[in-house]
Parts: structure tokens; C-alpha cells; sequence
């Protein structure tokens, strides 16, 4: 595979391999398991074509999250699949609509293919296959007491393990490839995915309500609703995107005339999310010390008196202040530059923390700052440094900077 | 002032919606009234936060319960549901007059009683009484939909053209009802699940359905927010980040201004006007890395000095090139140098080659750059820069957009004279 792009070292290869060959198989496992059990195993060709086109059809909108990644979410069809049609028929659909899925995307990059493409396929289907076991219970009740509200009890209850099993497995393939661990990058998805697989439940245990009396059109008719509804959050998700890139690139600009700061605040919001997320901070805080890290220095543009180091936090927060998109940010700016007190907020300790520590390594090197830094710190701060050198140490080039989580 | 066809034409509906009510009592209603009123109270509740869809155009939940009563037991429902729809407490307690908020019921009970009495005339089933065939279910609640669709979107550009005063085919063409269109369709179909859950008499399901709704509305609320506010977030820290430069302080401020009201001016849809101004707040963000002593220098400048001075175009373009939401100004900003007669900087580009957006920003920036103080020469006066613009018109700049732009300026000029 000429396009094999993995930036990490050769542990974290081995890792991910290793992670997606246990899911496979695991998926398998289950999928024969519920596949010799499951009565009246049958497989008809037009059903699985019209499923798999329904997968497709979800696949079409892909979600991309602030951390940039691409998220497909197919929870609405793999469950009513689930729940209508035997093991065999459900993962050739999925599997089929995958592999189109795949085949076009390639074929418009130019036969250049991440390879995190292909096994986020790969595991696509493997979580269906771990989902298998649901139908020896679904399928019975189904063909039992469709007239009742218990069909929506089992959607519901089959949709929450799809959508955590679901989550889980992508934030496992990010450890995997060294990104934070499994529950943080869980956590980390939730909040910008909850709602899309809310969407997805409600809408999957609505069609198995009403399959009796609509039939395939009662899935037709909630995957378009998915689907727009779905389209909204993608919207909110790109107009953060938005905000987030801006102000980078402006705050970048910003820094073009001071050519030994090139390049500062970047690394510095880098640093602070790192540090921020260590320590517990809410996504709203971390967002907001993000924001704080990256215009920090604003204060100091088109401004050379003496009193520029004492001075430029006031002024970057008021300017700061004027923006109702970063509400909560001033406060990170105004402070940063303090030891310690009362009245400085945690982002404003960690932006401090980092702000120093990046200066300190852009004249004695990594390792003389982190031990300058600790001992020159005290209270929250020196807490700060510790985590700080502790992430430095730790995962020294192990996380891509330009990949901030904002 | 409410012109009095206003209250004729309010009169006639009224009529018109009493005449389909009654004959609507000619239709069983099966189901009960139970599901009936709950969907009339649901309407109240959502009316009460107008519903935006992201297929474009605000249309209310409160379709989608009418036509869910519509298809589950009848007209008479349809028109209940249709009615409570139209009770707005934020209308009534803003002092809508009372006309209008008349007519807006009668138009809707109109539409929905018509709608129902078409679906049920072209086979189409009360689901109460059971789902019946699926096909000419749904092909009659599909006619029934677009017969609701004719009749409001007739209605209510009606009264908006005896309000205005403009002829209703302009209205049809600037209310986006092709938008409406497709909002209602997807409304239309979430109703028919919505009546479809009745028919299974499943509340459950109901709420189900309707919470995802709910969320989507208020992301897509936040959003709508955001994208509205994205613009002025760029020129507070635009404005901010320029205050270094005394001598370009709010200029792309004013350049925004004025490639604004050029675009309207020259007829350029929204989205377009809106495109050029972001590009005219950012224009001169590679400038920010210029350093300071360069701009403000009193005098000539060294060829290193201007060939530092050129790369702003290209510079800012790479720096707005990384915000992906910005990919349709980068190269309004690249270009916004460049000359028609093909000696600007930095492509060296000819006439049409430049684009529109491009060639009207940089009328704007001539002229904000003529009528402010530099380091090296005071500012001009505006009929100077103006005189100045007609005299590079057709070489440096666009010899129409020029035109148009004077245009706008005299304007400006006998307006001001008055007062």
C-alpha cells in the first residue's frame, strides 16, 4: 500500500493491528454463534440490495468532528437490519455498501488511500457482527408482539449498546494509534456525537414501531428525517470548525512581525488543552483556555512601550471582551500572567504555565526548562508544571500539535 | 397603516375557511377526540418556539401535527389542530394587530381542510380506522401535501402583496418557496409517522419521534446564531489586530463598508454581498506581518521594502486558506492587487480574468486607501479620490464598477445635502 500514512512509531502499528484483528475476530465469533441459532436462515437478494443501499445512502453524510476526523454513523439502518433480517443478510449489506463506499472515495482521491479509511471500515462491520447476538432476542419478539410498545423498549436498549459499543471501538482505534486513552477520547466524542446517535435510536425504534403498517417505507421515510436532522448537527459542527480556524489563523497573523514568536501561541494552546485535559477541566473550560492560549498575546500587537510585559493582558482581554463568541475567554487572557491568587481562573494558571514553559524552551531546550520551570514555580502553578513536564516527557512528539481539540 | 382590502381580503378567507369547516363535519371523525387535543396542545407548545429546519426557511412543527391529525382522523381534526397552530401567545402579546393574526388562522384552516378533503377524495385513509392499502395512502397524502403547499403559499403572498403593495410574483421569488417546498415535504413525512404512531395508538413513539426534532432545533437555532454572528466576530478582531498601524487603523472596517453596499448596489445575490465583505475584512491580514516600520515609513520606500509590501496579497491568502469555511475569499483576497490592465500584483492578471469580487474590492480599497492620511502624503478630498478613480477606470480599475461605485458616492452626496 503506497499511501500507508502512519506517522507514528512501529508499537503503535502493531497496536492497531492487533486491535482491529481482535475485533474481527471477535466479531466473527459472535456472528457464527448467533448465525447457528438464529431459525429460518434464508438469504434474499433483493432485501440485502435494498439494505445495502440504505447503508450507503447513511453513509453519505459523513460528520466531521472538531478533531478533524470523519465520523460515518449508520446506527438508523444496522439496527433496523438487526432486527428484520438474518446475520448473513445484514453484514453482506453492510459490508457492500463499505466497500462502494470506499471504492468511490478512492477512486476520487486518485487510488490514494488513508489506510485509517480502511480499517475504520473494517470496524464498521466488526461492531455490526459484535451486535449480532440482539437479533435471538429481537427476532422472536418481533414476530410475536409488533402491536406493542416493547418493540420501542428493545430499540432503545439495542440502540444505546450499539451507539457505546460504537464510540468505544473508535476511541480504541485513537489509543491505538497513540492518541489519549480509550475513556478520554470517549469522552471527547460524546459531546459533539451524543446528540447524532440520539437522532439515530429514536428514529431506528420509531421504524420498528410502525414496520408493520409501513413497511420498507417507514425506514425510507426515517432515514431521510435521520439524515436531515443529522445535517444540522454537521452544520453546527462546521460553523465551530469555523470560528475555531479563524481565530487560529488570526492569531497566527498576528504573530508574523515578531519572527521569534512564530508559531508561539499555537503551541501554547497545544500545551494548555494537553495540560487542561489532564487535569479534569469541563470541554466548555477547555475550549475556552484553547481560545485563551491562542490570543493570549494579542494584547501586545502595534504596541512597543516598555510596559508591554505588564500591560498587554489587560489590553488582550479587552479586546477579547468585545467578541460574545468567546465568552469566558477574557478572564484566561487577563490573568495569565500572575503567579497566583484568588481571582486567576485554572485556565489562566495553565496558559501562564505553558506560555513560560515555551520560552524557556526556545532558548535552553526542553529538558533545562521543565527543571527551570519546577523550580522556579510555586502553588498552582508548580502543579501545573509538573503535569505539563509529565505530557512533555511522556508523549514528546507523540501527539500531532497542529491537531489541537477545539 | 393596514390597507382596507387588507380587512376585505381577511373577510373572504374567514368566509371561505367556515364554508370548508362546516362541510368538513360531513367526514366521520374516528380515533376520538383524545388524540385530536393532544395534538392541538403539542401545537401550542411548539408554535411558541417558531421551528427552523436546515433545509432553509423557518416553517413550524405545528405542520407536521396538522397534517399527522390530517391523515389520522379527518378535515374536522386537521382544521382544530390547524387552528391551535395559529395561536401565537408571542404574536398576541406583541400586538400583532388582530387582522393579521385572523387572516393567518383562516388561511390555515383553509389549507389544511381543503388538503384533508383532497387526500380523503383521492383514496386516501383515516389511519384510525386502520392502515389500510400503503400505497394510495401515501400517494394521496403526497397530493395532499402539495394542495396545502398551493393553497398557503397562494394565500399568504395574497396578503403579503396587498400589505406591500409589490405583486405577489416578486414575493414568490424572494420568500424562497421553493425551500418551503422541500421544508414542508420533510414536515409532511414526519407527519405521516407521526399519524402512523397514532394509528397504533403508540404515545410512547410520539415522544420518541419528536425529541430528536426538539434537540435538531435547537442546534440548528445555535447555529444559525453563530453564522450570523461569524462576520462581525472577524471584524471585532480584525479591527482590534489593525489598531497597530495608525495610519490604516479601521480601514478594513471601512473597505468592508464600502464593497458591501457596491455589491448590493451592482444587484449581487446575498451570499455573494455577504462573501465580498468577509473578503474586504480580511483583505489586508498578510499586512499584519509586515512590520510596522514599513508601513508607517514617511519615505521611499527600498525595492526590499516594496517587495515585502507585494506579498501581502498572496500572504494573506495563504493565512485565510486555512480556514476552510473561508475557501471561497482566498482568492478574492489574493487578487484584490491586481490590475485590469494586467500590471498588478501578484498573478499579473488581465480585465475579466480578475474576478468580480476582487475587481469591486479593490475599487473599495482604492478609494478608503485616497481619502485616508498616509505616512508619506495627506489624504484626498472626496471628490479628488474621486476625480482619481474615473481617471484609472478601465486600466487599474474597472471601468463599470468604477461607474457604479461614483454612482453610489453621489448618492450619498445629494443625500447628505439636506440635512
Amino acid at each position: 500500500m503506497s499511501a500507508f500514512t502512519v506517522k507514528q512509531g512501529q508499537a503503535a502499528n502493531v497496536r492497531a493491528v492487533v486491535l482491529l484483528g481482535a475485533l474481527v475476530a471477535a466479531g466473527t465469533a459472535a456472528s457464527l454463534w448467533t448465525a447457528g441459532r438464529l431459525p429460518g436462515a434464508s438469504f434474499d437478494v433483493g432485501a440485502t440490495t435494498g439494505f445495502a443501499i440504505a447503508f450507503l445512502a447513511a453513509r453519505l453524510l459523513t460528520l466531521q468532528l472538531p478533531q478533524g476526523d470523519r465520523v460515518r454513523v449508520t446506527l438508523v439502518v444496522g439496527l433496523v437490519a438487526l432486527c428484520l433480517r438474518g446475520t448473513g443478510e445484514v453484514l453482506v449489506a453492510a459490508s457492500t455498501a463499505a466497500l462502494i463506499d470506499f471504492a468511490v472515495r478512492a477512486s476520487q482521491s486518485g487510488g490514494a488511500v488513508p489506510v485509517d479509511r480502511l480499517t475504520d471500515l473494517v470496524r464498521g462491520v466488526a461492531v455490526l457482527a459484535l451486535l449480532t447476538p440482539w437479533q435471538l432476542l429481537a427476532h422472536p419478539l418481533l414476530a410475536t408482539s409488533t402491536a406493542s410498545d416493547v418493540v420501542l423498549v428493545l430499540g432503545i436498549a439495542m440502540g444505546i449498546s450499539y451507539a457505546v459499543l460504537d464510540v468505544m471501538t473508535i476511541a480504541a482505534q485513537r489509543w491505538a494509534t497513540c492518541g489519549p486513552s480509550i475513556l478520554e477520547g470517549a469522552v471527547s466524542l460524546v459531546r459533539p456525537l451524543g446528540s447524532v446517535y440520539m437522532v439515530h435510536v429514536a428514529m431506528a425504534a420509531v421504524t420498528l414501531r410502525v414496520y408493520p403498517a409501513l413497511g420498507a417505507w417507514g425506514l425510507a421515510i426515517a432515514l431521510l428525517l435521520t439524515l436531515i436532522l443529522q445535517n444540522s448537527f454537521n452544520l453546527y459542527l462546521r460553523i465551530r470548525r469555523a470560528y475555531a480556524q479563524t481565530i487560529r489563523a488570526l492569531a497566527h497573523a498576528a504573530e508574523l512581525d515578531r519572527p521569534q514568536d512564530v508559531g508561539h501561541a499555537e503551541r501554547v494552546a497545544d500545551l494548555a488543552i494537553a495540560v487542561g485535559r489532564e487535569g479534569g477541566l469541563s470541554s466548555k473550560e477547555l475550549e475556552r483556555v484553547g481560545y485563551g492560549a491562542l490570543l493570549h498575546d494579542v494584547g501586545r500587537i502595534g504596541y512597543d512601550g516598555d510596559d508591554v510585559d505588564s500591560t498587554h493582558p489587560a489590553r488582550g482581554a479587552e479586546i477579547v471582551e468585545a467578541v460574545p463568541f468567546l465568552e469566558g475567554v477574557a478572564p484566561v487572557i487577563r490573568h495569565h500572567c500572575e503567579t497566583d491568587g484568588d481571582a486567576v481562573p485554572q485556565g489562566a494558571v495553565i496558559v501562564g504555565v505553558c506560555c513560560r514553559y515555551d520560552r524557556l524552551r526556545s532558548q535552553v531546550g526542553v529538558q533545562a526548562a521543565l527543571e527551570r520551570l519546577q523550580a522556579e514555580e510555586q502553588g498552582r502553578r508548580l502543579r501545573a508544571a509538573t503535569v505539563l513536564a509529565s505530557i512533555v516527557r511522556r508523549g514528546s512528539g507523540s501527539f500531532d500539535l497542529n491537531e489541537g481539540q477545539l | 397603516m393596514i390597507p382596507r382590502r387588507m380587512y376585505v381580503l381577511t373577510m373572504v378567507i374567514c368566509v371561505g375557511a367556515g364554508v370548508v369547516a362546516a362541510s368538513s363535519l360531513a367526514y366521520s371523525v374516528p380515533g376520538g377526540p383524545i388524540p385530536v387535543v393532544l395534538l392541538a396542545a403539542l401545537v401550542l407548545v411548539t408554535e411558541n418556539f417558531a421551528f427552523q429546519l436546515p433545509v432553509a426557511g423557518s416553517v413550524s412543527l405545528s405542520f407536521a401535527a396538522a397534517y399527522a391529525a390530517m391523515v389520522y382522523s379527518g378535515p374536522a381534526a386537521a382544521i382544530v389542530v390547524a387552528l391551535a397552530a395559529s395561536t401565537n401567545i408571542e404574536e398576541i402579546r406583541s400586538g400583532k394587530p388582530l387582522v393579521l393574526r385572523l387572516y393567518n388562522a383562516g388561511q390555515l384552516s383553509f389549507a389544511s381542510g381543503i388538503a384533508a378533503m383532497v387526500y380523503l377524495s383521492a383514496g386516501g385513509r383515516q389511519l384510525a380506522l386502520g392502515p389500510g392499502d400503503l400505497g394510495s395512502t401515501l400517494a394521496a397524502a403526497l397530493l395532499a401535501a402539495v394542495v396545502f403547499y398551493a393553497a398557503n403559499v397562494v394565500l399568504v403572498s395574497l396578503a403579503a402583496s396587498t400589505l406591500t403593495g409589490r405583486s405577489p410574483r416578486s414575493l414568490l421569488r424572494e420568500l424562497g418557496f421553493l425551500s418551503y417546498g422541500s421544508s414542508l415535504l420533510v414536515l409532511a413525512l414526519l407527519g405521516l409517522l407521526i399519524g402512523y404512531l397514532l394509528a397504533v395508538s403508540s404515545w410512547l413513539g410520539l415522544v420518541i419521534l419528536v425529541l430528536p426534532f426538539y434537540a435538531a432545533r435547537r442546534t440548528f437555532r445555535v447555529y444559525v446564531e453563530l453564522t450570523e454572528a461569524y462576520t462581525s466576530t472577524v471584524r471585532s478582531l480584525v479591527t482590534a489586530i489593525e489598531a497597530k498601524d495608525p495610519y490604516t487603523r479601521g480601514h478594513s472596517e471601512r473597505v468592508a463598508d464600502y464593497a458591501h453596499r457596491l455589491a448590493e448596489h451592482m444587484g449581487l445575490p446575498k451570499n455573494e454581498v455577504d462573501l465580498i465583505e468577509r473578503a474586504a475584512l480580511l483583505h489586508d491580514v498578510g499586512k499584519i506581518g509586515i512590520s510596522l516600520d514599513t508601513l508607517v515609513s514617511p519615505e521611499r520606500l527600498t525595492p526590499d521594502e516594496v517587495n515585502a509590501i507585494r506579498q501581502h496579497p498572496a500572504l494573506g491568502s495563504d493565512l485565510v486558506a486555512d480556514v476552510e469555511f473561508l475557501s471561497d475569499i482566498v482568492d478574492i483576497v489574493r487578487h484584490h492587487h491586481e490590475r485590469c490592465d494586467g500590471t498588478g500584483y501578484p498573478d499579473g492578471l488581465v480585465g475579466e480574468r480578475i474576478s468580480v469580487p476582487a475587481r469591486i474590492l479593490a475599487v473599495a480599497d482604492a478609494y478608503d486607501a485616497m481619502t485616508s492620511d498616509r505616512a508619506y502624503r495627506p489624504r484626498m478630498t472626496e471628490t479628488q479620490a474621486r476625480e482619481e478613480l474615473l481617471r484609472v477606470a478601465g486600466s487599474q480599475l474597472d471601468g463599470e464598477m468604477v461607474g457604479r461605485f461614483t454612482d453610489l458616492l453621489g448618492r450619498d452626496q445629494t443625500g447628505q445635502a439636506p440635512a
